[in-house]
């Protein structure tokens, strides 16, 4: 009996000190209501003290950070001081004139932003939530617990946010102004029932680089670039054959993951198929699919045994880096990049299939959203808006990396003088793009099928065709 | 005397090389290599630049033309990007916490579920045992979910309105460790084969429930206890899902979450990872936890075997 009571005891007391720890003055430690306001003051969701003050006055909103332009966590203004001293400290110039070449794109970017949501007396705190399936399952509890920034980014999942109806739809006016002013690789895989829910300030979509050095050993003219499926085929082989084994073809990653998708989606789309209808069901059996896996096979015999469905991307483009493959279809960061990497680039669009047409995949597309249970929505639109600013799109045109959206920025001459790379890559923006689609059920399974399909179509002697159509059966039945 | 250990120890070094033995050497030691690899590619990974690294074809071993302290400075003094000092103090505190809190709740519920009768013992010892086959991905929403909805706390009213202790301490104070059930089940199992009239003798001279459990049970469930702070602190220290999933603001980040997040900060759209110094960082991560486990792990051994789990 006593030593019931002991262990009760131990048990209250332990469970009453964890509760009350959290109740009462410790909630007050804990953090105030996500945006409540007091006395004109605005905290952002569970955000003590210690971590990021805020200015009275000023309506804060809770930004996720995007991997391009992050410069840190927390109330935006404080990050720069520190961001600063990094760059002066590793002998980068901090000098930045629009127009010119950019050293320090994050910081510009992240300043830019602030000084226009500063004049309408918005501040920014960023917070970190990963990228990738990590972000993905942070922003699902997020939802339910209704414990949502005020603007999150995603890529892939973006769009199943928005047909759940997790998302806000723009404003009518910023929507109609984003249908004139941008291009619609920016928004268009955004788009659901009309309504736009996302934007992402500088989207890629994916064009054909090779390396002109394994070109040219492999007798090819470096500077020619190839437009058609047929000549991918020949020169892959060609540079191949050429590499003795030291060096490969390559073209592009087709792992079964949406690193894959994203950018073999590009040549799907080109050939006239697609991974789904417009109902979110599956339609992996068309005959253009079945096309498209075959180039895709015989790409594959143009590389490393393994690499080109190596489940880890990283190997993939690892190779390219280390000029083990020479060709390559992926998005507009190449170009920066292979500065760094000393490769000699061409760059040209994705060639056409005999009755393809140009389209594209929207790929490295931080998509900024505004979810339905947002504290500050107002201020959040207001960053989007700064998004597509002109300064800010000026800025990123001077990056090189990627394409600026705002078509004025984009469609003028001295931007196509400067940039004339990048401007290939605008110009593709411009095109036909669509994003990935949803599955309309079991979106991860039905995704999975289809890339557990591809794999078998390129790695086996199994009819292509027949390993499709099996999988549209198997995909059908959890779609459904 | 020592002319004879000296002989000794010569005749077992000469056993050692008998063509037997030498083979069976040879084996091990090739399998050392092998799972000595990694730590070694990582040890001189980190001495290369982010350039480097992303354009050279790495042979076996590694070695960097134009070798850098960079990395390895980075994970002394950190950086803008990531103040590996506090991380690391938070990592420690938490670890320190969870291990003192899963060694006192194994050994409380393990005394309680060998010594005290009441009714529904077994089936409550069963259905505690029964939480370790859930899978710790699915309890990630609904714990998250717990925390938003933890009464009172972040401006909660009763359990909606704000955050929950999301994002504080109280994430690693409250939520982290739970009661140790695996360190519980050890502990019973140990208690149960200790004959029960050293409880009697006890309670004879006047000891109290907990000064049996402290002062007469405890000193013999050391190497127990030793087995349950490592295993305790190495899963802790390990752990990044707990503060990458459930707090936000960079002051509660621990060494495992940051590098995922700088990880995966990499793998976001346009950003080029800088694997040098991730990689560099997770070797910062990965050396504690091995000199913890190197040092004491003949208590895991040990530990185990006085469960009479060990065959």
């Amino acid at each position: 009996m006593k030593n019931r009571k002991i262990t009760a005891l131990v048990g209250t007391v332990m469970l009453v000190s964890a509760l009350s720890a959290c109740g009462g003055g410790g909630s007050a430690k804990v953090g105030a209501p996500p945006g409540a306001a007091t006395g004109g003051e605005t905290k952002p969701a569970g955000e003590t003290g210690s971590k990021a003050e805020t200015t009275p006055g000023v309506t804060t909103i809770k930004v996720l950070n995007e991997g391009a332009v992050a410069i840190g966590v927390g109330k935006l203004d404080d990050l720069f001081a520190v961001k600063e001293k990094e760059y002066a400290d590793a002998g980068v110039s901090l000098d930045y004139t629009p127009g010119s070449p950019v050293e320090t794109f994050p910081l510009q970017y992240q300043k830019i932003m602030s000084e226009k949501l500063k004049a309408q007396n918005i501040e920014v705190v960023t917070e970190d939530w990963g990228w990738g399936e990590p972000l993905i399952q942070k922003q699902t509890a997020g939802f339910l617990a209704k414990n949502i920034p005020d603007i999150i980014v995603g890529e892939t999942q973006m769009p199943g946010f928005a047909q759940q109806g997790l998302l806000e739809p723009f404003p009518d006016d910023m929507a109609a102004d984003i249908r004139e002013n941008v291009s619609p690789a920016a928004w268009k895989p955004m788009e659901v029932g009309g309504k736009i829910y996302g934007l992402a300030a500088q989207p890629g979509v994916s064009n054909l680089f090779w390396n002109k050095k394994l070109v040219k050993q492999a007798g090819l003219d470096p500077d020619k670039a190839i437009t058609t499926w047929q000549e991918l085929r020949d020169n892959v082989k060609a540079v191949t054959e050429a590499g003795k084994g030291k060096f490969y073809g390559g073209g592009v990653y087709a792992a079964p993951n949406f690193g894959g998708y994203l950018r073999y989606g590009a040549l799907i789309a080109i050939n006239g198929g697609s991974f789904a209808d417009e109902n979110g069901l599956p339609a992996f059996n068309s005959p253009q699919n079945a096309e498209t896996v075959a180039l895709l096979k015989d790409l594959n015999a143009a590389h490393p045994p393994g690499l080109m469905v190596n489940n880890n991307e990283g190997s993939y483009f690892d190779a390219w880096n280390k000029g083990q493959i020479a060709y390559l279809i992926d998005g507009p960061w190449r170009v920066q990049e292979s500065k760094t990497t000393g490769i000699d680039l061409g760059m040209a669009p994705i060639p056409l299939s005999p009755s393809g047409k140009p389209a594209n995949v929207t790929i490295g597309a931080a998509f900024h959203s505004v979810p339905v249970d947002a504290k500050q929505k107002e201020a959040a639109f207001a960053y989007i808006k700064a998004m597509y600013s002109e300064e800010i799109q000026q800025l990123v045109a001077d990056s090189n990396t990627r394409s600026p959206i705002l078509k004025k920025i984009g469609e003028s001459k001295e931007y196509q003088e400067k940039h004339p790379e990048m401007y290939l890559h605008y110009q593709a923006m411009s095109g036909d793009v669509t994003g990935l689609p949803t599955f309309a059920k079991d979106n991860s399974k039905a995704w999975q099928m289809w890339g557990e399909a591809v794999v078998k179509g390129i790695m086996t002697d199994g009819d292509i065709q027949g390993i499709l159509d099996d999988a549209q059966k198997r995909a059908e039945l959890v779609t459904r | 005397m020592s002319q004879t250990i000296k002989s000794d120890f010569s005749k077992r070094i000469a056993e050692q090389f008998k063509p037997k033995y030498l083979l069976a050497h040879l084996v091990l030691l090739g399998v050392g290599l092998v799972l000595l690899y990694p730590l070694i590619f990582m040890v001189l990974a980190g001495f290369f630049t982010k350039t480097e690294f992303m354009t050279t074809v790495l042979g076996l071993l590694p070695i960097p033309k134009a070798p850098t302290w960079d990395n390895y400075l980075t994970l002394f003094n950190g950086s803008a990007d990531a103040a590996i000092r506090k991380y690391f103090l938070n990592s420690t505190l938490r670890t320190v916490y969870a291990t003192f809190w899963a060694l006192l709740t194994a050994l409380l519920a393990g005394y309680v579920f060998a010594r005290l009768q009441f009714r529904g013992k077994n089936t409550l010892f069963l259905a505690l045992l029964g939480t370790q086959m859930i899978p710790a991905t699915i309890a990630l929403i609904p714990t998250y979910l717990q925390f938003a909805r933890w009464p009172f706390a972040g401006g909660n009213d009763i359990f909606t309105g704000g955050t929950g202790i999301l994002d504080t301490w109280w994430v690693y104070l409250i939520g982290g460790p739970s009661i140790n059930i695996m360190g519980a089940f050890l502990v019973k199992q140990s208690i149960e084969k200790l004959p029960y009239e050293l409880d009697e003798a006890a309670k004879m001279d006047g000891a109290g429930t907990l000064r049996i459990i402290f002062r007469i049970l405890l000193p013999l469930q050391m190497p127990i206890m030793a087995f349950i702070s490592i295993t305790t602190a190495l899963a802790t220290w390990n752990d990044f899902i707990t503060p990458f999933f459930y707090t936000s603001s960079d002051s509660l980040q621990t060494l495992p979450a940051a590098i995922t997040r700088l990880s995966s900060a990499a793998a976001s759209p346009g950003a080029v990872p800088n694997w040098p110094l991730i990689i560099t960082l997770s070797l910062g991560t990965t050396l504690p936890a091995l000199l913890l486990f190197f040092f004491f792990q003949k208590y895991i051994v040990q530990g185990l075997a006085n469960t009479g789990i060990k065959g």
